[in-house]
């Protein structure tokens, strides 16, 4: 089972309910709203994990946000700002 | 479900906080020494109220210096000043990212008198650390950062916020404290310099670097005494003729900063005629500093 975790070596700046994540090249992601819950639920969980862990805290069922949460992960894996392993 | 480009969300703050922490990852991954000075670094007791960085300022070991402009080179920066162009004083050239702007990479502070590897080891010996956008990056101890932000506005030319910084962190200052920025500045040899800062430069007089303060920390000095008083200041006749030819050619990195491309040789000409025009002009009427 996929799980994910945060890449090494991000500077992270959190500003008015919104996290800037910064590589190493200089890009910079921005998330707000669900997108910057899931990056703070990311810690090594498997996606089923992550997708239970974000599910309680924006209090709506798992099929409500299962598919938005694979996607969410997804593009920060291609930012670079999470690892799948 | 929101994550969005940074171009619609920047915010100046966070792009300087954030480049502080992205270039202190850049040195960690090749083991390079860097100390963050001034802007965002600064202890928040030294930060009047309204000082705000707006850009980076690194304090790079001497001999690392290579090894920071390759890894920044690597990461998207570019390099557009040169240290014998960026100052008076030759000590920073200056940085360019399109995402996280600008940044001066120093390899030395103007105004502390030991040499420049011995000067980094001094305050890399008392180093702290602040955490900027999650990452810790190295500072110089809180008195010596209040040295050297005093070093920095005694070349401010009097400005209104390097005013205020001397009030700040040395009017305002206990007795303990300027004690300890006092023994601070012996150890540095930084007296022209902290004297210029705090208002006692008149005691230098006799110093060879006295001019060159006394035009860079109060404002209006023309260009030829600027660089009458670097000649004068230089160490050894190489160096001071060195100055001396440099003085008639025009800077091209200033100029191309200020037209925002590269000069033409008609553009440099033009540049020429127009430096010795004022000098012929400043030397002419000139108001004597002394």
């Amino acid at each position: 089972m996929t799980s994910y975790r945060r890449a090494a070596d991000l500077a992270v700046v959190c500003r008015d309910r919104r996290i800037y994540v910064g590589v190493l090249s200089g890009d910079v992601v921005v998330l707000q709203d669900n997108a910057a819950l899931i990056w703070e639920c990311v810690d090594g969980s498997t996606v089923d994990e992550l997708i239970r862990t974000v599910a309680d805290r924006v209090a709506l069922s798992e099929s409500d946000i299962a598919a938005d949460t694979v996607r969410c992960l997804e593009s920060m894996r291609q930012a670079q700002i999470v690892i799948a392993e | 479900m929101t994550q969005s480009l940074w171009a619609e969300h920047e915010v100046a703050s966070v792009r300087v906080e954030l480049a502080h922490g992205i270039v202190q990852l850049l040195c960690d991954s090749r083991g390079l020494h860097a100390l963050h000075i001034k802007g965002f670094a600064l202890d928040p007791a030294l930060r009047h109220p309204g000082r705000v960085g707006t850009d980076v300022d690194l304090l790079v070991r001497p001999a690392h210096i290579e090894a920071a402009r390759a890894v920044l080179r690597c990461h998207g920066w570019e390099r557009v000043g040169r240290f014998a162009t960026g100052s008076p004083f030759e000590h920073a050239e200056n940085w360019h990212h399109d995402t996280l702007g600008y940044l001066d990479l120093h390899r030395l502070i103007p105004g502390i008198g030991l040499p420049a590897d011995q000067a980094f080891d001094f305050l890399w010996t008392g180093r702290s650390t602040a955490m900027l956008a999650q990452v810790a990056c190295p500072v110089p101890s809180r008195d010596a950062q209040a040295l050297v932000l005093l070093l920095h506005a005694a070349r401010s030319h009097g400005d209104q916020r390097s005013r205020r910084d001397v009030d700040h962190v040395w009017r305002d200052a206990d007795a303990a404290t300027r004690q300890r920025i006092r023994e601070l500045v012996v150890t540095a040899r930084s007296e022209v310099a902290f004297a210029a800062a705090v208002g006692d430069l008149e005691r230098y007089r006799a110093r060879p670097e006295y001019l060159l303060w006394k035009v860079n920390s109060t404002p209006g000095a023309d260009r030829t005494t600027e660089w009458w008083a670097r000649i004068r200041a230089a160490h050894g006749p190489r160096r001071k003729l060195s100055l001396l030819c440099r003085a008639v050619l025009v800077n091209r990195d200033h100029l191309r900063t200020l037209r925002d491309h590269e000069p033409s040789h008609t553009e440099v000409l033009h540049e020429f005629l127009r430096r010795a025009s004022v000098a012929v002009r400043e030397v002419a009427g000139r108001k004597r500093l002394r």
